[in-house]
């Protein structure tokens, strides 16, 4: 008896539930599931107006095309150093901000502040630094350093990551702060009793309690390190120089050739790359036996 | 221990197609054949090609390069097709442009695609090469009604790619260049010396050389920027860089370099105003040569005739391409989305743009072909013969006279869709080092070759 009552509360709990998520569910389903299944489908037809299966041909050409060879390879590339070094320069100047240094409040804001700037004053302000005739070239001139291309050159891959890393740190300096507030005060001062180093805090209690967060904080980056191409289309163009290439130029210039399927096959092995990354990712964890976040 | 073998389930579900598909990749597939096929320009029936039954509807979308034409084919088409309704869509330019790419994909738009080429998308030839347009020619080939006899071949032939005619060419332009008798003797040429693509581009360079310290006189009334004369080149000198049906750059190196070192040393004065450019430059001896007139319509006239009362002798003659032949631009085109629903009604309504009535028709003696000339060539004729035999410049002195001037429009080797903003934009990007002697040759060619290897490719 008092079982069945357990199981019909646990059911209408389970209801109430599935009600609450209902419109997230419903929203999921209408803005990502079926474009993303109408993606996946369009990326085995000869056109749109024509729904001829191709089977793998679209994905054998896309693969095929050096110019999304390049903008893979790019992109790869983007996120094995730029996700690497906003992790590093995040939890540095949270560390920082973490002894609580005079100004604490001030700096905080500072970092966070890049985040709330419109993308068009952002990239404003880049185009004033790295111009050829920019601030940067002119501080080089006066060093009697000789001035350089920074936006048409090379050098733009690593602009783009300078301006990745300014803008979106704030939002991981705020996340490890809050990973570095959760860890219990307590542990530090035993360890200080026991005559711990600061570096040996760090790599025993610090580094290992917030590796939950600093997993979060990686995912996060990477998800990031996609939405950069809106700053590196207005700084640079549809056609930048070949060492910023990325993923999304190679999308966003078959979207306006109305190319649609080649668009479709890109996103689609987008979201493959992705996906396998995380669930990676996710495999490492669990294997680490880090389960928590 | 589940969830492990789930895992693998779901990674070898998404390896699987990407190795297969890399695996397809050392495979040559069909494409790969691209650079050694030639496509032909000759109509071949596709047994494949599976005819659409007519309908009730027609959608069309009516903005500003196209307004004028579609009012009265729109009624042609009403009068003819009576049970048709017609839905004429009025937009803005930026309307017309963004709603055509957001709803092409989504199977929506019009039944009938009508405007300049450079609204086909960014890239026309990467537009067609995405496969959303209805190959015309499988339409014509099961109509005994109609055939494309009687139109300029050269120019219809443009919208023709990898053998299938996707886009259809309503109106076309060229350049004519002006310049004087007068003019030429005192500058030490003669009519006949400089009428060829080499000698036009070597009388202009000489020109330039000769009156280099002479602020405000240039070869070319419309070479004041650098732009301006590269577009001309690009288009009428038949400059394509991109060879799209076998996927590869294609820069002719020795005319290329002539061009580009033209371009470097044209004077860069300041703009003309607009009454400069209607042969003002060429009576106050400012200019050898005048390339602003874009066709030989009635501006044309006037600027002959304006020459005429100077008391100089006018001489005409077209921009020639590399090749010494005459490269026209499509101005006007259209095509069929293969996702109408209607491209019976799309296909009746193209024939009716086509016909004597819009080709060769006028509202108020405003032509319905507002920008350009017509591809019926029946119809220009006529055009051209009112148009000048109206004008007093000629009048009924010589019916010959007229007909030279035809000749000069009808006779075009070549037509170009029109070089994509983005291809001009690469080709500036890359010279402009050059043009301003910052940079060599070799170094700005290599950029420029790399840029448009990279966007052939995408």
């Amino acid at each position: 008896m008092n079982k069945m009552k357990t199981s019909k509360l646990a059911r209408k709990e389970s209801l109430t539930g599935f009600l609450f998520c209902l419109p997230s569910i419903i929203g999921m389903l209408v803005f990502f599931v079926v474009p993303f299944c109408l993606c996946l489908y369009m990326s085995f037809t000869e056109s749109t107006g024509n729904g001829r299966f191709m089977g793998l041909k679209n994905y054998a050409e896309v693969l095929k095309s050096a110019a999304f060879r390049l903008a893979a390879g790019n992109t790869l590339k983007f996120i094995v150093i730029a996700v690497p070094a906003i992790i590093l320069v995040s939890l540095f100047i949270a560390l920082l901000l973490y002894k609580k240094l005079r100004g604490y409040h001030f700096f905080r804001t500072l970092f966070v502040f890049p985040l709330v700037l419109p993308t068009a004053s952002v990239v404003l302000f880049f185009q004033i630094i790295f111009a050829e005739t920019g601030l940067l070239n002119h501080v080089l001139e006066f060093l009697g350093i000789t001035p350089t291309e920074w936006i048409n050159s090379p050098n733009a891959f690593y602009v783009l990551v300078i301006l990745y890393i300014w803008k979106n740190s704030g939002y991981n300096i705020i996340l490890s702060l809050s990973a570095l507030n959760a860890i219990p005060k307590s542990y530090y001062e035993a360890a200080d009793i026991d005559g711990a180093s600061k570096s040996v805090q760090f790599f025993k209690i610090t580094f290992p309690l917030i590796m939950p967060y600093t997993f979060f904080i990686t995912v996060i980056s990477i998800i990031n390190s996609f939405k950069s191409f809106r700053e590196a289309f207005l700084l640079f163009g549809s056609h930048p120089n070949k060492s910023i290439y990325m993923l999304q130029h190679f999308m966003n210039n078959n979207f306006q050739n109305l190319n649609y399927i080649r668009l479709a096959v890109g996103a689609i092995m987008i979201f493959i790359a992705i996906f396998l990354l995380i669930l990676i990712m996710f495999r490492l964890r669990v294997k680490s036996g880090d389960t928590e976040l | 221990m589940k969830s492990k073998t789930h895992a693998i389930r779901i990674i070898s579900g998404l390896m699987i197609p990407i190795v297969m598909s890399l695996g397809s990749c050392a495979v040559p597939a069909s494409d790969d054949t691209d650079q050694a096929e030639t496509y032909s320009t000759e109509a071949r029936l596709d047994e494949s090609f599976v005819m659409q039954e007519a309908t009730d509807k027609l959608t069309l979308y009516s903005y500003t390069m196209n307004s004028d034409m579609i009012t009265p084919a729109v009624n042609i088409f009403s009068e003819m097709y009576p049970d048709v309704s017609v839905d004429v869509v009025s937009l803005s330019d930026e309307e017309y442009v963004n709603l055509l790419s957001a709803e092409l994909p989504a199977g929506k738009g019009p039944d009938l695609i009508l405007s300049p080429t450079d609204d086909f998308g960014g890239d026309v030839y990467k537009t067609m090469n995405s496969n959303l347009f209805v190959d015309l020619n499988q339409l014509i080939l099961r109509d005994d009604t109609f055939s494309l006899d009687g139109y300029i071949e050269n120019v219809m032939n443009a919208g023709i790619y990898k053998g299938k005619r996707y886009i259809m060419p309503i109106e076309y332009g060229l350049l004519p260049l002006v310049t004087t008798e007068e003019i030429l003797d005192e500058e030490g040429f003669s009519a006949d010396s400089v009428q060829t693509y080499e000698s036009f581009l070597d009388a202009a360079r000489q020109y330039n050389e000769r009156h280099a310290d002479d602020g405000d006189k240039s070869a070319l009334s419309a070479g004041d920027t650098s732009s301006m004369l590269l577009r001309n080149f690009l288009i009428y000198g038949s400059f394509r860089l991109i060879d799209y049906e076998k996927n590869s750059v294609s820069i002719d190196e020795t005319s290329f370099r002539e061009v580009m070192e033209f371009i470097k040393d044209a004077p860069k004065n300041d703009p003309p105003d607009f009454t400069d450019s209607m042969g003002a430059g060429l009576i106050s001896r400012r200019n050898l040569f005048d390339n602003s007139l874009f066709s030989m319509k009635t501006a044309f006239i006037s600027e002959i005739a304006r020459i005429q009362n100077s008391g100089q002798t006018p001489l005409t003659f077209m921009w020639k391409n590399a090749d010494n032949g005459v490269t026209a631009e499509v101005i006007n085109a259209a095509a069929i989305p293969k996702v109408s629903e209607n491209q019976v009604n799309a296909y009746r309504f193209l024939k009716i743009l086509l016909s004597e009535e819009i080709q060769g028709g006028n509202s108020d003696g405003i032509t319905y072909l507002r920008y350009g000339h017509p591809v019926l060539e029946s119809s220009l004729r006529a055009q051209m013969k009112k148009d000048f035999g109206e004008s007093d410049i000629i009048g009924s002195e010589d019916e010959k006279y007229i007909d030279s001037y035809i000749d000069l429009v009808v006779g075009v080797s070549h037509a170009s869709l029109g070089t994509p903003d983005t291809v001009e934009g690469f080709v500036e990007e890359a010279m402009s080092p050059f043009w301003d002697g910052k940079k060599s040759y070799d170094e700005c060619c290599a950029s420029l070759v790399s840029m448009l290897e990279l966007y052939k490719d995408e």
